[in-house]
């Protein structure tokens, strides 16, 4: 099915098209929403959500861009909406967690990242890159997962994110140094930390 | 190649963004300073797990679930053709909400004032007041007295 069959069978509401875009999009939208937001469960809601979008608003899709850059837009901003909530509600919980600490109640720990890993190491590393990325900002955020785990080409990344080419090669950069600056920081002090024999063995 | 100058190439290393004289530069580096040796060994295990991250399976039973939850969506957000779920209609609703709890109190308040007229005319001692007035009981006894006078 081509990208304009497969929105003239969206917008005529066909069952068949549908299916078409749920089985062959969806585990895509998945893994995208999860680079973002580092949880399985969220986004497996997130790409429900996005297929819905999808649904919705195949009518106002153009045909400027690729369907696949035009679901990828979706995905990212749906995701970035996502943690922009998140925070916020993180925000509130901590606050709502300092009362309820004054009045002697004990918070609950926030869970971890869903991925099972069997590697203690790998575990801890995977929770180091998750928040060294997470703390990036969101155009370079975006700019870096689209690049390296999506392996987008730099002008694919530019339509999604509709910027030009140079404002990609900027954002990479930028968004490489940070990235390597805050783990540079964080293996800093952690090998300060660490005796120098466990420091070997790692 | 210093220590500092070593860190800030990690990246560039790793991506093999490095004309050949930097790299052997950086090896060597490498090779004599454990601690940026191991900080290196380290970011780059950090990073791989980006690659392996590439390869993760998503749930196959997902696909029928998200089709079974876009169609109950569907159904739920068209009521009756009307999209009831529409956030931006949510200000709407809340101003009908409002508008009908005032007409609520509105109405209850004129009922209330017509029940507590129709309990005051019911107080009234008429016997007190046609005393008062001297008017004559036409439907008592009254009447045949006057009549007879």
């Amino acid at each position: 099915m081509t990208d304009k069959e497969l929105i003239t069978g969206i917008i005529n509401r066909d069952n068949v098209a549908t299916q078409f875009l749920v089985v062959n999009y969806h585990p895509k939208v998945i893994k995208t929403a999860y680079y973002f937001v580092h949880d399985m469960n969220d986004a497996e809601d997130l790409a429900q959500d996005v297929c819905v979008e999808i649904l919705e608003s195949a009518r106002h899709f153009k045909g400027m861009s690729s369907l696949n850059t035009w679901i990828y837009r979706i995905t990212v901003n749906k995701s970035l909406n996502f943690i922009r909530k998140n925070k916020r509600k993180q925000l509130f919980s901590q606050i709502e967690n300092v009362f309820r600490k004054q009045d002697g109640y004990h918070a609950i720990e926030p869970q971890e990242p869903s991925f099972a890993d069997t590697n203690t190491d790998n575990a801890e590393r995977r929770k180091i890159l998750e928040r060294s990325i997470n703390t990036l900002p969101e155009n370079q955020r975006t700019a870096f997962v689209l690049n390296k785990y999506e392996d987008l080409s730099y002008k694919e990344i530019a339509e999604v994110m509709n910027v030009s080419l140079a404002s990609v090669e900027q954002l990479l950069h930028r968004a490489k140094m940070n990235l390597q600056k805050k783990l540079i920081v964080h293996y800093s002090e952690y090998s300060k930390n660490k005796p120098n024999h466990e420091l070997r063995k790692v | 190649m210093n220590c500092e100058k070593f860190k800030n190439s990690i990246f560039a290393w790793s991506e093999n963004d490095f004309s050949s004289f930097t790299t052997e530069e950086f090896e060597a580096h490498a090779s004599e300073c454990v601690q940026c040796s191991l900080l290196k060994e380290e970011i780059v295990k950090t990073m791989a797990i980006i690659e392996q991250d590439k390869h993760m399976e998503t749930d196959p039973y997902a696909v029928p679930r998200i089709l079974q939850k876009i169609e109950n969506r569907q159904e739920a957000k068209n009521w009756w053709g009307f999209p009831v779920n529409k956030p931006a209609l949510r200000p709407v609703y809340l101003g009908i909400g409002i508008l009908v709890a005032i007409l609520l109190g509105v109405v209850m308040g004129f009922e209330e004032s017509g029940i507590n007229k129709a309990r005051i005319a019911n107080n009234i001692d008429i016997e007190s007041v046609r005393s008062e007035l001297n008017v004559p009981d036409i439907m008592g006894d009254d009447v045949t007295e006057f009549s007879n006078q």
